[in-house]
């Protein structure tokens, strides 16, 4: 068959149960368009059209072609898609083809057959393993340099566009009594058993259609059926069942504490109209009180020099491709072996019309029959020989072959050369342990078939199959039935009888020769590359070469060689490199040990683990009953933890600062009205509830009067204040206490918390009452005669409601709460009010106070009142390292008490030393100069460095009111220090900002606006 | 300037009609609907202090962890060993809260109304339990999670507690201030399966 | 992600929970005449093995209810779950509670009322 005729020739030719030859499709890769069938993946279709030239390798950009057919495929590396739904880094292997498929290769430039990169193959002994490492190593100060190359040079493909990822993805939990990984014949037989028995099942497979490797096996007969209509029929059955969910397009990729499995289902990946309402990827996040593993093996490949050339092919693959989707991946062939099951695969492609030349097998005596079988298919052998070399450039062309030793260590003949246009390689079997390793499972190397299997586990956890080491049919099939009873048993069901189906196959002894590299007969280094992770570029040479520059331990290896890093996992590299390193260090597998397998199994998009994590949903967003006022005004909008609150209200093209000028500005000469419904409110009663509150806050709390309020300070037991707010006593045994905004779940947790495990004798109950109450606090001179305008029945003369004292009764017919108490300093109302009435009360207040000039006012203004005041604002002020005197409120720390949270913490010899950090005011030189935020004081701004610094600004603010700026400090020694100059070194190199250190109540330092009278 | 985020914008929650309907065709998978006119109650008490309430209530109220007592139009929902969450008709308030101090005179309790603070929403459609599974870690498979059980859990980033009390429905209480985001993380989930939100006038905005 | 059972809930998943670190960490009296560094036992100093640790979980997202927990931290099996304010039953529970240098600590010795105290004197063994 002449190659430029082979496409023609094997689309018509194509038939297999998996792919529809008669509904062709259409695709493009790297601009250029095919056809394939419906039921291909990328790669097998590429291949259908001839393509063997896929990508350019990592390193060395060495061209490179499709090796397998599945999960495994470490070469075949491509981007799919177009602009926001670009995905880099498939494998197009499990790449589905759909009408209009559009794929690019990778890490090429400008074009996959001319790639300049390539000259890093010329270069590659300047390459060697551990490049970065040693390359890029000193001086330390060019790393950001070198970064900025290795990040270029590394990283294959390209994301799509940011933030433009158009399609849906969903998360989903579920919980199982059993889930099996895997739906080849192992996987449906413990379904078919756990499903009889009445458990909930789930089973995933990875791959779009059910059966595993009994798709791609031409003589298995199960029940008189082939394998593919058993596994059909298995599956029709199951469907049928409703305790039994079954996944197929679904990889499970993380295997957690406690049978907690993550699986990634493909929903439309494969389609090419992809429906709006349905997600692309969705996250199975499923709880299992038993799994099975069912997840089969990969075969190995050999280590030769040029065995990553397009055109080498796993043996098993090379059949997958001609089985599953009836393409002839090559002319002429040639086999390498070190096994006899790999035998069988290549005379099923050469009765199928690829000429097989040559079977060559690493053995010395290979089984009598397979070499008369290929004799009489006029197949030549090579017994106990190698490929020592392949050769081409873009595709293999020529192989040397030439008879090794015994022990397939050393050459002892001269190669013969053979043409060919593709080499089938077979290593061996790899169980694919990975999940039963992500369970911390163990593993032990089985002598016989030279492969890590699982041992003990560390979970409810079983493997079967091949995934065992179990590679007979019927003995994988037993297992399962048996895995699937102790499965049933140990979740305290009944097992159903079920019947093992017949299962006749060909019989294939698996003894593969242990050959982990095939010589070369030429030094070390040369001689051509042999690749162990081709995905990585790591040659054989690298981990010699590792070895000899002192790394031994695997997993130093590991990280220096980049041997099965990255989206491989060691998939086709682990038991290569782990037998390279074993041979170099003189010692066994076993005893190198393997290194750890992580998760994802295979690579998940960002897409799916974010699932409706983002935009407006990315965190909850919490509003108050009045946010629609808030909004209609115009309001611009701050988070405060996960609630917005008004931040300020521009108004005919305000800024910022002008707006919060004019808001600040009202409230001390007419009237301001907050929004304070995200105060923390909590509920407080019982019998000792008074003596709970004194345990809780600094300051005395058991002869409070009733309707009377007070404020306090919370620390945490070491002393450090923790939160702050009003308490006021409803009756004897009832408080109402309010924390901070961000405070409020954390007080209600730390309050409880101690009553349930320290105290757990008091007789206390706290409720939240949070958003049970609206809050709208009127603040200003014009704050009584405004509440009169709304209508009350309350008095509000000072005689019957004096400052820090509460009133209950009626707002414009609403029922309502009053605490009189003031965070501005002014004549303040807080005024409660069930939330439902939240609205009707803010409009109702907007409409008395409109003739008294009211002004609603946002949280910035809020700041800048308080700060005039010198309030602290918890987390703005204190960041859990300061104390209640650091703020120079010891007035509110009553250490006669016999005990408060934080009492003895306050009492420790270094709480008093005087250097410790101190809340100051700050008065800048140029009055209209604000300190920024954060900026650090010096005494000397001429000092060099290390300049000695005293402490940092926590708030700094222009305030109208006073016409200069304002801001506090945390300085070290700072309440000794008032009346000296400190300077704020500034980052713009503009000259530093001078202040003077003063006290921290800037405006009306005697509290005479409290009462509104002045 | 306050430390806090400039860049905080109005929030973005997503804005999606209250009808979508089912891309499959027939009865939108999941139905959301308000529930006005009911007083919460959250009750603070042992079991032993809360079993004098059982006549005042109506039946017994739950003592087994999960469970949901059922009456007539009330529900009471076991939230903790010690607090109980009773949902009773609004029109009954005055009276129950008259009797229920009367009943517990002089015991260690609190009896904390909180109508104002919870939303409740009521859920059904054939694929509400595929849409709740969607941000909820509880196994609600019916016949574990089956008429007369409650749990408290999350959604997705909200807390939330969930009562079975109907075979074809369930309720949802989740605080007010969530409840926005509720809503629409609801409407979003239930794309797939088309919803429908009845929009009587919600009583607490 | 860990399957916690909360003694009152049941089997939920660990997002469900928060940790409140070790426990059996005994709050001293307030009239005690601990010096600061004895002090900093109780206040500052965690232990962090390798194995069998107790500590304090709460069902935060369920009931809000604490509870003690006898956690590998190799392994993350969960031995045991038992109440606040009880102790350790099973005998790796029971082992690691008996091991630890908190024990001897003089915070320790300060936390019991003052008809329960050992006559232990010897500082707290690291």
């Amino acid at each position: 068959m002449a190659k430029n005729n082979q496409k023609n020739m094997t689309i018509a030719a194509r038939s297999s149960a998996s792919i529809d030859s008669q509904t062709p499709i259409s695709f493009t890769f790297d601009g250029r368009k095919y056809q394939g069938c419906k039921g291909d993946t990328l790669a097998s279709a590429l291949l259908a059209n001839n393509v063997h030239l896929t990508g350019r390798s990592f390193k060395y950009h060495r061209p490179r072609g499709i090796m397998g057919a599945g999960a495994e495929e470490p070469n075949a590396l491509v981007g799919v898609g177009t602009d926001g739904r670009i995905e880099p880094n498939l494998k197009a292997t499990q790449v589905e083809l759909y009408d209009g498929l559009v794929a690019i290769s990778q890490n090429r430039f400008p074009s996959l057959k001319l790639d300049v990169g390539e000259i890093n193959s010329v270069l590659s002994r300047f390459f060697p393993a551990g490049f970065y490492y040693k390359t890029f190593m000193w001086p330390a100060s060019f790393w950001m340099m070198y970064e900025h190359i290795i990040r270029h040079a590394a990283g294959l493909g390209k994301a799509g566009d940011d933030h433009k990822d158009p399609d849906r993805y969903e998360k989903r939990h579920a919980h199982f009594d059993i889930v099996i990984i895997g739906g080849g014949l192992s996987g449906l037989m413990a379904g078919l058993q756990a499903a009889k028995s009445g458990q909930r099942v789930l089973i995933a497979e990875d791959q779009p259609q059910w059966g595993g490797w009994l798709r791609a096996c031409e003589d298995i007969i199960i029940d008189g059926m082939s394998g593919q209509a058993w596994a059909e029929q298995a599956v029709s059955r199951l469907q049928e069942m409703e305790n039994v969910t079954l996944l197929s397009r679904t990889t499970c990729f993380g295997y957690g504490d406690h049978n907690f499995l993550t699986l990634a289902e493909r929903v439309s990946d494969h389609l090419a109209e992809k429906p709006a309402h349905l997600p692309r990827q969705r996250l199975w996040k499923v709880r299992a009180r038993q799994v099975i593993l069912a997840t089969g093996a990969i075969e190995r490949p050999l280590v030769f020099a040029g065995n990553d050339l397009p055109g080498v092919m796993l043996a098993s693959a090379a059949q997958t491709y001609l089985c599953q989707y009836g393409v002839l991946v090559g002319t002429r062939g040639i086999l390498m072996t070190n096994n006899d099951a790999a035998w069988h695969n290549a005379f099923a492609l050469h009765r199928a019309g690829c000429r097989i030349k040559v079977i060559v097998d690493t053995r010395q005596n290979p089984s009598p029959a397979l070499i008369k079988q290929a004799t009489d298919l006029g197949i030549l052998t090579r017994i106990g020989s190698g490929i020592i070399a392949a050769h081409g450039r873009l595709h293999v062309a020529r192989v040397e072959i030439a008879p090794l030793s015994e022990a397939g260590d050393a050459l002892t003949g001269e190669p013969e050369h053979f043409d060919c246009d593709l080499v089938m390689m077979s290593g061996g079997m790899n169980p694919v342990v990975h999940l039963h390793s992500q369970a911390r499972g163990k593993l032990k190397w089985d002598e016989r078939s030279h492969c890590f299997r699982p041992s003990t586990t560390h979970e409810a956890e079983q493997s079967v199959g091949s995934c065992n080491g179990s590679f007979d049919a019927a003995i994988g099939a037993k297992e399962a039935i048996a895995a699937a009873r102790k499965a049933i048993k140990a979740n305290s069901g009944e097992a159903a009888e079920i019947t093992l189906p017949e299962i006749t196959a060909t019989k294939i002894k698996w003894t593969p020769m242990p050959i982990w590299q095939i010589p070369t007969g030429q030094p070390a280094g040369q001689g051509g590359k042999a690749f162990v992770d081709f995905q990585n570029d790591v040659t054989a040479n690298d981990i010699q070469l590792a070895v000899r520059e002192g790394y031994h331990s695997v997993e130093h290896v590991k990280r220096y060689t980049t041997t099965g890093m990255a989206t491989d996992q060691g998939k086709t590299s682990n038991i290569n490199a782990l037998a390279i390193l074993a041979r170099e260090r003189a010692s066994d597998i076993p005893s190198v040990g393997t290194t750890t397998f992580r998760m994802p199994y295979t690579p998940t998009s960002i897409g799916m683990i974010a699932g409706r994590d983002i935009g407006g949903l990315f965190d909850p967003v919490r509003t108050t009953p009045m946010d629609k006022w808030h909004r209609a005004a115009g309001a611009k909008f701050e988070h405060v933890g996960q609630w917005m609150r008004a931040w300020y209200y521009p108004k005919d093209g305000e800024n910022i600062q002008e707006a919060v000028i004019r808001e600040v500005e009202a409230a001390r000469q007419y009237a301001g009205l907050l929004d304070a419904s995200t105060l923390g409110k909590i509920d407080i009663r019982g019998r000792d509830a008074a003596e709970f509150l004194n345990r809780i806050y600094t300051n005395s709390w058991l002869k409070l009067g009733v309707s009377k309020c007070r404020y306090g300070l919370m620390c945490k037991e070491d002393g450090m204040v923790m939160d702050d707010g009003v308490t006021t006593r409803l009756a004897e045994d009832h408080f109402h206490m309010t924390t901070t905004t961000g405070g409020a779940a954390g007080v209600l947790d730390w309050l409880e918390e101690w009553l349930q495990t320290e105290w757990p004798d008091l007789q206390v109950y706290l409720t939240s009452v949070t958003e049970q109450w609206a809050v709208a606090t009127l603040s200003g001179p014009a704050a009584r005669e405004i509440l009169k305008a709304a209508g009350t029945d309350i008095d509000l003369g000072d005689d019957n409601f004096s400052f820090m004292s509460m009133r209950e009764g009626h707002i414009s017919g609403l029922p309502a709460r009053i605490y009189r108490i003031s965070f501005t300093g002014e004549l303040s109302y807080e005024i409660n009010v069930p939330a439902r009435y939240g609205m009707a009360l803010w409009t109702s207040l907007m409409r008395a106070g409109k003739n008294f000039g009211i002004t609603p006012y946002g949280t910035e203004a809020m700041h800048v009142l308080r700060a005039e005041k010198g309030f602290i604002i918890v987390g703005q002020e204190t960041d859990g390292t300061v104390t209640p005197y650091d703020l120079g409120m010891g007035w509110i720390v009553y250490d006669k008490k016999p005990d408060f949270i934080g009492k003895r913490a306050l009492a420790r010899q270094s709480m008093g030393l005087g250097d410790r950090k101190q809340l100051v005011g700050l008065r800048t030189k140029d009055p209209k100069q604000i300190i920024p935020e954060g900026a650090h004081a010096v005494l000397d701004p001429n000092q060099p460095p290390p300049v000695d610094m005293l402490g940092h600004v926590t708030s700094s603010y222009f305030s109208p009111n006073l016409g200069h700026s304002i801001a506090m400090a945390l300085l070290r020694g700072g309440h000794a220090r008032k009346g000296e100059t400190v300077y704020f070194p500034m980052l713009d190199g503009k000259p530093p900002i001078e202040a003077t250190i003063t006290d921290t109540n800037f405006y009306d330092p005697k509290g005479e606006r409290l009462n509104g009278q002045h | 300037m306050a430390s806090t985020n400039p860049h905080a914008q109005m929030p973005q929650i997503t804005a999606l009609p209250d009808i979508m309907p089912n891309p499959e065709g027939g009865a939108p998978g999941l139905t959301l609907a308000a529930i006005s006119g009911k007083t919460l109650i959250n009750l603070r008490a042992s079991d032993k202090i809360k079993a004098s309430l059982d006549t005042l209530f109506g039946t017994a109220l739950p003592t087994q962890p999960n469970r949901l007592s059922i009456i007539g139009a009330s529900r009471a929902m076991w939230l903790g060993p010690d607090e109980t969450l009773l949902m009773i008709d609004e029109a009954r308030q005055a009276e129950f809260m008259l009797k229920l101090g009367a009943t517990l005179k002089d015991t260690h309790y609190a009896a904390t109304i909180i109508t104002d603070a919870i939303r409740i929403l009521r859920l059904g459609g054939a694929r509400r339990l595929d849409v709740l599974a969607k941000g909820c870690g509880l196994d609600l498979h019916p016949a574990i999670f089956a008429k007369g059980h409650c749990a408290q859990s999350l959604l997705s980033h909200a807390s939330v507690t969930l009562a079975r009390d109907a075979e074809d429905s369930l309720l949802l209480f989740c605080r007010t201030s969530f409840s926005d985001y509720v809503t629409s993380w609801l409407k979003d989930a239930a794309i797939e399966y088309g919803y429908r939100l009845d929009t009587s006038p919600a009583p607490h905005r | 992600m860990l399957e916690i059972k909360c003694p009152y809930c049941g089997p939920r998943d660990e997002e469900e929970f928060s940790c409140g670190g070790e426990a059996h960490i005994a709050r001293p009296l307030s009239e005690n005449s601990l010096s600061d560094k004895e002090f900093a036992d109780y206040l500052f100093y965690r232990d962090n093995p390798r194995g069998v640790f107790l500590e304090r979980w709460r069902h935060a997202a369920g009931c809000r209810r604490w509870f003690n927990v006898a956690r590998d931290t190799l392994t993350h099996h969960i031995l045991e779950i038992y109440p606040m304010g009880a102790k350790p039953v099973s005998k790796a529970g029971r082992a690691a509670y008996n091991a630890n240098w908190r024990r001897d600590s003089q915070a320790e010795i300060a936390a019991q009322p003052a008809s329960q105290k050992t006559n232990k004197t010897s500082s707290a063994k690291r």
